[in-house]
């Protein structure tokens, strides 16, 4: 059954769940991203946030462990109590990808930690395709608004205990999002080598914006950082993207996927293709983040659309 | 998993060329002929190795000084400590190439998964058919491993190709494809396995394919920059593939076209 | 190259200006950066900040500055035969600098308006330290960033590669979360620029100016296309590009725009 609450009583909802938890929500600074809250009113629930969650799971830097000495000082994984709200559907299951590679002790520790609140999307923007990624229900609790009322759906005994003492709803609120975009076909292992593809390539400023912003690009670096003078670091693993030539260069100076094209289409075809076949699920949730991001304005879903209309085999 | 590695100790150090030399690592992480580990240096970095030895007590690392690690790792002795973990990936895969003939070939410090492999076949040697070994080096002063090919020279099928060599006729004189192209080779339940850059795997592959030896029964050992080694890191994907979790070694029909895509300008 | 000395003694070094505005020198001079370098190497000079009787050979040499006079060369020429390593140190050095914006204006109408008379001075043309000497390693950015040259010393110092940043300025910014300056209407030049800088400039509201130059992964025909569909023209591309970095900028572009090469 679903709880319900008023919506001018959201603020004071999420203020009572920062008393016993560290609470993470959208808010607006130029553009909507995720922050710690201080307080409720900061909240920007208007539209999908351009940065995404991912920097609270997968930091940009974060230590594995430090050293001193040739000796190895094992890191104290700090287990701090979060909620993250105000997530879409898109932001939930992004979570859900990452799940299935991300294996190293930090990330499980923190997403054990977290508490995930959803809200259902009202005003899916023409970048959104999520409809199209066949995406799952996953949340501990989840916010649909209806008139001056969320009703709150419960998804996990988490989720059931922060909203223990708000009404029962006397009704069952449930909305499908509305999409403008839609990616028309995902089946293009085949269409890898297609022309289309290159007018993309052509403006790619291989800036790697796409892959900073994508919720589930989780392409990291493992370096030490030194210093050399105290004899002691730590190694740290840092966030990277496979846009950047860096990425796949080995010791004595070989990249192995040096052309852009190579480099565009290895980020198209992980989100559609390629982890699809070692999961089967997609890895691209929808979000339209990277077409949001990206400054020559580049729209990969459009190409794979026109691919498959010329061929005539929509499905 | 984590990425934490633990201290293991050198036990010997030789060198066998200007920028090669072997060390010999105590360790009991066991790597069968094929898989990889890292090895790192605190505070310089992280380095994927496969181990040249196939044994329980400890790891043949034999380090060709091209990076930063293999550089600090080049000036450390005998008792100092490195860091390793593992080990990952998968090797050979033996339900595969067991009760077949082998031709292995490899190039520079390429020969060191299928030297770990020669040492299997050494031990489970009925378990084999007939073995044809290449082993290719840029000339002399580059053999690797010499004291072990010595040994395997009498008991294999055993060639030393050498890029440039003046000498007597000790050795064969060319790169390992065309001296390969030479040989006679039975293709009949055969499998290949190669080692090296992916240059001379080709051209290795296509004398094998025109003897009848299918791209079905050719493994390729790849080198990729592996970072995490758990499939996390998404630096050593060959299209869909991990090099770390799905190979290091793998069949070449199955990785053809991915790298083929790859490599497309 | 390997340095590590067998003794263990710290590295030799030496720290000079030719004709520039000491800013790089003062960076290193900066209270955290002098003492972790200061610890690792000997410094045997440092004109900047102690009289230079040292006559001896150097490991190391960081050199500021672009080359203008025949003097510069001369010093140059001496000290590559005294050190076994130099480094270019600041965007002067590496690429030429805000001197070397005069590479792109009328000589004549220069000389005139900064030097209206003195019609007897003879105008130089500023260039890079890589156009007369030989050198090993670049410490870019103006000024040089202060991490960057703790990194480099060691990696020198423990005899380990030095590489810097090949990474567009964009990739660490969007790392950042900053909103993207071009949407906003400010001429950045992240997408085309060498990052290690942490994305300074664009953090701060101010679009990059290149001052790590030109990254040689660069898609110059496509972001220039891009910034004429956002209206910008070539001048005020080309008066963006040529601040710091011009002459670098100037090769790529010959090389990739079919809008602004020539």
């Amino acid at each position: 059954m679903q709880k319900i609450i008023e919506k001018k009583e959201l603020n004071n909802f999420v203020k009572s769940l920062m008393k016993n938890y560290e609470v993470i929500a959208p808010v607006k600074r130029k553009i909507a991203r995720f922050e710690i809250l201080k307080n409720p009113e900061d909240m920007y629930l208007d539209e999908i946030t351009l940065v995404p969650l991912k920097q609270f799971f997968l930091p940009e830097n974060e230590t594995l462990f430090d050293f001193k000495n040739n000796k190895i000082k094992k890191n104290k994984t700090e287990g701090r109590k979060r909620i993250v709200f105000g997530l879409r559907k898109c932001d939930l299951n992004a979570l859900l990808v990452l799940d299935r590679v991300m294996s190293y002790p930090e990330y499980i520790k923190k997403r054990q930690n977290t508490i995930l609140v959803g809200l259902y999307c009202e005003k899916p923007d023409e970048f959104c395709f999520c409809n199209s990624m066949e995406l799952e229900e996953h949340y501990d609790l989840f916010f649909y608004a209806s008139g001056d009322k969320y009703y709150i759906s419960i998804g996990s005994k988490k989720g059931a205990l922060l909203v223990r003492n708000l009404d029962n709803a006397d009704k069952e609120v449930k909305k499908e999002i509305k999409n403008f975009k839609k990616l028309e076909n995902k089946n293009i292992e085949k269409d890898y080598s297609n022309k289309k593809w290159d007018e993309d390539v052509e403006k790619c400023l291989s800036c790697s914006a796409c892959t900073v912003f994508c919720p589930t690009c989780n392409c990291f670096d493992i370096q030490d950082v030194k210093e050399l003078s105290e004899n002691s670091g730590k190694r740290i693993k840092t966030q990277s993207s496979c846009q950047l030539k860096s990425f796949s260069e080995v010791a004595g100076g070989k990249i192995f996927r040096e052309s852009r094209a190579s480099r565009f289409k290895h980020f198209v075809y992980h989100k559609i293709v390629f982890y699809n076949k070692r999961f089967n699920k997609y890895m691209c949730v929808g979000c339209g983040r990277c077409l949001r991001a990206c400054p020559t304005r580049i729209d990969w879903v459009e190409t794979i659309n026109s691919i498959k209309s010329k061929k005539g085999d929509k499905k | 998993m984590t990425y934490e590695p633990s201290e293991a100790k050198i036990i010997s150090v030789k060198k066998y060329a200007e920028d090669v030399k072997l060390f010999k690592v105590k360790t009991k992480i066991n790597p069968l002929p094929g898989q990889f580990f890292q090895l790192s240096i605190l505070g310089i970095g992280e380095c994927p190795l496969a181990s040249c030895s196939y044994n329980k007590k400890y790891a043949d690392v034999l380090v060709k000084n091209s990076g930063s690690v293999t550089n600090t790792l080049f000036n450390l002795k005998k008792g100092d400590g490195v860091f390793i973990r593992g080990p990952y990936g998968r090797g050979y895969n033996f339900k595969e190439i067991e009760g077949k003939n082998l031709v292995l070939a490899a190039g520079g410090t390429g020969i060191a998964p299928v030297a770990s492999l020669i040492d299997y076949i050494e031990q489970n040697r009925k378990n084999f058919g007939e073995i044809k070994i290449l082993f290719g080096f840029k000339d002399e002063s580059f053999i690797l491993l010499g004291d072990r090919i010595e040994r395997w020279k009498k008991k294999f099928d055993f060639t030393l190709c050498l890029d440039k060599y003046a000498g007597k006729l000790k050795y064969e004189v060319g790169l390992l494809p065309d001296i390969l192209k030479k040989k006679k080779i039975n293709s009949e339940n055969t499998c290949g396995v190669l080692c090296g850059p992916e240059i001379m795997m080709k051209s290795a592959t296509a004398k094998l394919n025109s003897v009848g030896i299918k791209n079905d029964k050719i493994y390729w050992n790849m080198e990729r920059r592996m970072e995490c080694a758990a499939g996390s890191c998404g630096r050593c994907l060959i299209q869909d593939l991990y090099t770390c979790k799905d190979g290091p070694v793998f069949r070449y029909d199955i990785i053809k076209e991915k790298l083929e895509n790859e490599s497309a300008k | 190259m390997n340095l590590q000395n067998k003794n263990n003694s710290k590295l030799k070094a030496g720290i000079f200006g030719i004709s520039g505005c000491s800013g790089c020198l003062l960076s290193i001079l900066f209270e955290d950066t002098f003492k972790k370098i200061n610890d690792l190497l000997e410094i045997k000079s440092f004109p900047l900040i102690k009289e230079d009787k040292y006559k001896g050979d150097f490991d190391i040499v960081f050199i500021e500055g672009t080359v203008v006079f025949d003097d510069d060369i001369i010093f140059l020429d001496e000290i590559r035969k005294r050190s076994k390593i130099v480094a270019a140190l600041g965007a002067c050095s590496c690429f030429g600098g805000v001197p070397s914006i005069k590479n792109f204006k009328d000589d004549e109408k220069t000389m005139r308006f900064v030097y209206p008379k003195h019609n007897h001075l003879k105008s130089e043309k500023p260039t890079p330290i890589n156009l007369h000497i030989k050198v090993d390693y670049y410490l870019p950015q103006c000024p040089p960033n202060k991490e960057e040259i703790v990194s480099f010393v060691n990696h020198l110092a423990s005899g380990t590669q030095f590489k810097n940043c090949q990474d567009p300025v964009c990739m660490e910014c969007r790392k950042k979360g900053n909103a993207c300056l071009l949407e906003e209407g400010e001429l950045c030049l992240g997408p085309v620029s060498n990052g290690g800088c942490s994305a300074l400039c664009p953090s701060n509201g101010v679009g990059c100016y290149g001052c790590r130059g030109p990254s040689k992964d660069a898609n110059m025909n496509a972001y220039t296309a891009n910034l004429k569909k956002r209206g910008y023209n070539k001048k005020s591309i080309k008066d963006k590009m040529e601040t710091f970095a011009g002459l670098s900028f100037e090769e790529e572009m010959e090389k990739d725009s079919k809008w602004l090469g020539k």
